[in-house]
């Protein structure tokens, strides 16, 4: 009923639809070369402050009053176009726009000033430019946009090479990370050290970190929302690389020319084909790597309809002799495009995703495995109405079918048994409504509320514990039988207010509840983490986060500074008993704690853009702790994850067209950590004697690494560019890990020795496209 | 060819390296330890000492003037007797299988309680020895003489939630030392049935001789040796932080109590 009744308050809002002679226009906005959709472009009437952005699939829809104008389409890292139009009737404009390839463009996208109106509500939210991302140094030589993020504020990996991401003080499992609109539950390759995304093959990506819009929701923290390319329309092109790591190759081109397009991407490794080769006694039975792949097609039935297949697979091995680990994910998208009319657009979803891992151990007869996964079914379906230049509706539902496996062992030994586990099955599904509207010419809302249900049902067994995790209980559910609902109301809010047209601040609020919770040992992205529901036992986490900007430019856009502060609050968050057993453990529900968390800090964001020169500073300050009954006393304690200072610098410099130069440094606070502070003996060994949780620090981190890449002359068809980088280039040794060793001469004395995973390591990497 | 190689040295090489750093670590006030047992046919055994500075290189200092006693659910009550060192016996009480016991320590006025009972024996079907390279992979090359692994094969009991204790001794040829090695096990996924379990990972030659105990013991003195295990490297990595192993000491001593039925068996790697 309250559902409804707020439609009806949304309704009112939009009751000053006029009905005066008002025309609309309608189309897409794409690259000239390729045909490629742009996301997000903005197409705007000059002179006045009506316009409009692209949506996800470059379609826009515009209502103005009859008359002529003079509209004004850009996108970043393109050239802005002019046309003048009469316009007296509805009408389908198709726009395209040429790439400025040879100029020096932002990495990180802000709008143009001129387009400040257009801009969508833009606190906590960073959209990037996928391809300018080549240009950065990156770890191994291997570009990878989880990498990149980091540099941003508010966002930093977990731990040093890792594609775990902690966005404003969440865990990575918080964040909702999204390829082609199918979640993607391990984002990660070679144990975190690379993300599952191959860059080659993606076209956009935006950050959410605060005020986040209706249509997302899951994750408690953030959502990385990425978009595939659809492939060039017009002519088929090759490009590729070769790094020190893996190596990629991209096919894409025409179906039928300006109807339809494809692009395959892959990459793999080959770290033990060299391993093998020169040592084949030693590694002979090695295989150790990963491989991707990415699929998509797309094809218009008429000018209304157009069809999106995408898929993505990836694997990675780790067999030594025997003992084996495999892992990784599928997703797969198929997409429906509808225009009703030119006010109307609608996207139709099907998605499936998949995780998987398994450790196999043993000879074949003797062999066992340890496996667990998560396999997801989902429809989705989301409307843009564009009912007039100050309101733009976004609508939909989601329905999603989780499928959990739990850790099991299917032993074919005599002396283990077999522990097989039931699966659990949930549905989460949610309805949203909201709107984008322009209040004033100064102010902007973009406001909505989300309702999200979560079932858990049978076939299972639920357990009832005792004080002493003993089962008192079993209940046992028939198929589809409903064991457990949990819903909530998720009011979303984001307020941009243009002070002066260089100052801006900005409000954004947002609640969100996270139904399946990942248990995992460690803060990085392990491969045998293990997603789970809610269930009678575990609750939904809820996160309410109220973030507060100001945006300043200077010198004609050339210098803008933005300060962001946040205040997070986080119910329902998972932790363990001591002692508790992630994997193969039937009882563990009665291990988890519950507990919560809360999290703030300010974003200090300063981007410079000079002739050739671009590059930003990033500071940010926070503070991220939890409160558990069960941990240190019941007293508040850091997050490991809790960083107090983290900087970043980076800077490119483009020569003459062909030579790009690049740094970028960074320096942590190091991760919070529990050390001892006394010892005392058991079994005749040591022990350490621990009075409070993360109560104390590692060394802070800090290295510079840079790039420099050289590319031939940009007239020939074919294109190459070498991109030589050092990583850590004054080799600094950060930690990774401290432990409290005896030491070698002296057994008597205990050192702390720290860990470092990487020193100076320079890589080559040679892509090529044509 | 040699440039790959040297590409590869260069990875291996680059990555991971170690260094001892100062990490200025906080003092604790002194907690009282226990390290407490009674097993079969045997009298009650304590060990009492008061934890000490980190980096202090000397041995805890002992707690000498404690009164402890130990009873069984049957209302046998035994005394213990500080025969030096912080080192308290059992002068009459001996451990029966399937019994409760109880121990209480009162040092200075504070009472420190544990309770723990004795589990059903499980015997030792005999050792097995497999060679380590036939194991996780490679096939040998490089390695001058044989290694083995010693398993304890046993027979778990179906009617019972086990747990066991398997206590390893051995002489190192690298220390030049006695070394023991402790090991726990359940069977969670061997209830009923003929199974093994490591006795340690230390790689034995042909000739070495190996001394093993195995225990059967409660699910309090098995939480407290799984948690124990976190605790003794103390430190802060990837893992879940570490924390105080969880015991059954009132009053949050240090410790564990644990009531448990052992054999023994010497066994030399053929």
């Amino acid at each position: 009923m309250k559902f409804f009744k707020l439609i009806i308050f949304f309704c009112l809002f939009l009751q000053n639809i006029d009905a005066q002679d008002n025309i609309t226009i309608s189309g897409h906005v794409t690259d000239k070369d390729s045909g490629e959709e742009l996301i997000g472009a903005s197409i705007f009437i000059q002179n006045t402050s009506i316009g409009v952005n692209t949506n996800i699939y470059g379609f826009y829809s515009l209502t103005i009053p009859k008359g002529e104008y003079v509209v004004a389409v850009s996108y970043i890292g393109y050239s802005t176009k002019l046309d003048s139009f009469r316009l007296d009737e509805n009408q389908n404009i198709e726009f395209e726009l040429t790439a400025v390839s040879s100029e020096i463009q932002e990495v990180l996208v802000k709008a143009n000033k001129e387009d400040v109106m257009l801009q969508e509500a833009g606190v906590g939210t960073t959209k990037i430019n996928i391809k300018k991302l080549e240009t950065l140094p990156v770890f191994m030589g291997e570009k990878d946009i989880l990498k990149s993020i980091q540099l941003l504020p508010g966002i930093s990996a977990v731990s040093e090479g890792s594609t775990g991401l902690t966005v404003r003080g969440g865990t990575p499992a918080q964040n909702l990370i999204l390829l082609d609109e199918a979640p993607v539950y391990n984002p990660s390759h070679f144990l975190g050290f690379f993300s599952v995304f191959n860059s080659d093959a993606l076209k956009d990506l935006t950050i959410y970190k605060g005020g986040i819009p209706a249509q997302y929701s899951g994750r408690a923290s953030s959502v990385l929302d990425i978009y595939m390319k659809n492939g060039n329309k017009r002519k088929y092109s090759v490009s590729g690389g070769l790094g020190l790591i893996s190596s990629r190759i991209t096919v894409e081109g025409p179906i039928v020319k300006d109807k339809g397009s494809f692009i395959a991407s892959g990459r793999f490794t080959y770290l033990d084909w060299i391993l093998k080769a020169v040592q084949p006694a030693r590694f002979g039975d090695l295989s150790l790597g990963f491989w991707d792949v990415n699929l998509k097609m797309n094809y218009s039935f008429g000018k209304n309809d157009r069809l999106f297949v995408s898929g993505y697979a990836g694997r990675d091995n780790f067999i030594f002799g025997d003992f084996g680990l495999r892992y990784g994910n599928y997703t797969a998208t198929l997409r429906w495009n509808h225009t009703f009319n030119e006010k109307l657009f609608a996207n139709t979803s099907f998605f499936f995703s998949d995780y998987y891992y398994g450790y196999i151990i043993g000879r074949s007869g003797s062999r066992f495995t340890i496996e667990a996964g998560i396999r997801d079914f989902a429809l989705k379906q989301d409307y843009n109405y564009y009912i007039n230049p100050k309101n733009t509706m976004r609508f939909g539902f989601n329905v999603t079918y989780h499928e959990f496996q739990p850790s099991q062992l299917v032993s074919e030994t005599d002396n283990i048994n077999s522990l097989i586990a039931d699966k659990k099955h949930a549905i989460e599904s949610g309805v949203y409504i909201g709107n984008e509207m322009k209040i004033t010419d100064k102010l902007k809302a973009v406001y909505g509320l989300r309702f999200s249900l979560f079932n858990q049902f049978g076939p299972g067994d639920i357990y009832t514990f005792n004080d002493n995790n003993a089962i008192t209980d079993t209940t046992s559910f028939a198929i589809g039988e409903h064991i457990q609902t949990y819903w909530g109301l998720e009011p979303r809010l984001a307020l941009t207010y243009e002070v002066l047209p260089t100052t801006k601040l900005e409000l954004g609020y947002h609640r969100i509840h996270q139904y399946i919770h990942l248990l995992t040992n460690s803060t990085s992205a392990a491969p045998n983490d293990m997603w789970i529901p809610s269930t009678n036992i575990v609750r939904p986490q809820i996160a309410d986060q109220i973030s507060l900007g100001i945006k300043q430019s200077f010198l004609n856009d050339k210098l803008n500074i933005s300060l962001e502060g946040y205040y997070k609050n986080l119910q329902n968050q998972v932790d363990f008993e001591n002692g508790a057993d992630i994997l193969l453990n039937a009882k563990i529900e009665s291990q988890i704690l519950r507990g919560s968390g809360r999290a703030y800090g300010g974003e200090l964001l300063i981007q410079a853009r000079f002739g050739n020169f671009n590059g930003w500073l990033s500071y940010t300050l926070s503070r991220t702790e939890y409160i558990f009954d069960e941990i240190n006393f019941g007293q508040p304690y850091l997050a490991k994850q809790d960083r107090t200072h983290d900087i970043s610098l980076v800077g490119t410099y483009e020569l003459k067209k062909r030579w790009v130069f690049s740094l970028a440094w960074i320096y942590q606070t190091g991760n919070a950590v529990t050390f001892p502070s006394a010892k005392y003996e058991i079994n005749g060994q040591k022990v350490s004697y621990f009075t409070e949780r993360n109560g104390y620090r590692m060394p802070p981190s800090h290295r510079l690494d840079i790039a420099v890449t050289f590319r031939n002359k940009i007239s020939r068809k074919f294109r190459s560019s070498f991109t030589v980088g050092i990583y850590n280039v004054y080799n600094q040794y950060n930690p990774y890990s401290i432990t409290f060793q005896e030491n070698e001469i002296d057994p008597s004395q205990t050192d702390a020795v720290q860990l470092s995973l990487f020193g100076i390591i320079p890589t080559v990497t040679w892509n090529f496209s044509f | 060819m040699k440039f790959i190689l040297s590409l590869s040295c260069l990875f291996w090489l680059l990555i991971s390296c170690e260094k001892v750093i100062d990490v200025d670590l906080n003092e604790a006030n002194p907690k009282p330890v226990f390290e407490s047992y009674i097993e079969n046919d045997s009298t009650c055994y304590v060990k009492a000492a008061w934890t000490s500075s980190y980096y202090n290189n000397s041995s805890s200092p002992a707690i000498e003037g404690a009164t402890m006693t130990v009873s069984d659910q049957l209302g046998n009550i035994d005394n213990l007797t500080h025969i030096g060192q912080g080192i308290y016996r059992g002068t009459s009480l001996l451990g029966v299988i399937g019994n409760t016991y109880s121990l209480r320590i009162d040092l200075d006025g504070t009472i420190y309680e544990a309770s723990s009972t004795m589990p059903p024996l499980t015997n030792i079907d005999s050792i097995t020895i497999i060679p380590t390279n036939s194991f996780f992979g490679g096939n040998g090359q490089g390695q001058e003489t044989p290694k083995f692994w010693a398993f304890v094969n046993y027979t778990d009991s179906v009617d019972y939630q086990n747990y066991y204790a398997i206590r390893t001794s051995y002489f190192d040829s690298l220390s030049n030392d006695y070394v023991t090695d402790y090991r726990i096990a359940d069977d969670d996924l061997s209830d009923g049935i003929s199974t093994r379990s490591f006795t340690t990972f230390n790689r034995f030659e042909t000739g070495d001789t190996v001394d093993i105990e195995f225990a059967s013991i409660d699910a309090t003195t098995h939480l407290y040796f799984k948690t124990l295990e976190d605790a003794i490297s103390g430190a802060g990595f990837q893992s879940a932080a570490p924390a105080n192993p969880t015991n059954n000491f009132s009053n949050a001593a240090l410790g564990y109590f644990g009531a448990w039925s052992k054999v023994n068996e010497q066994y030399i790697i053929p």
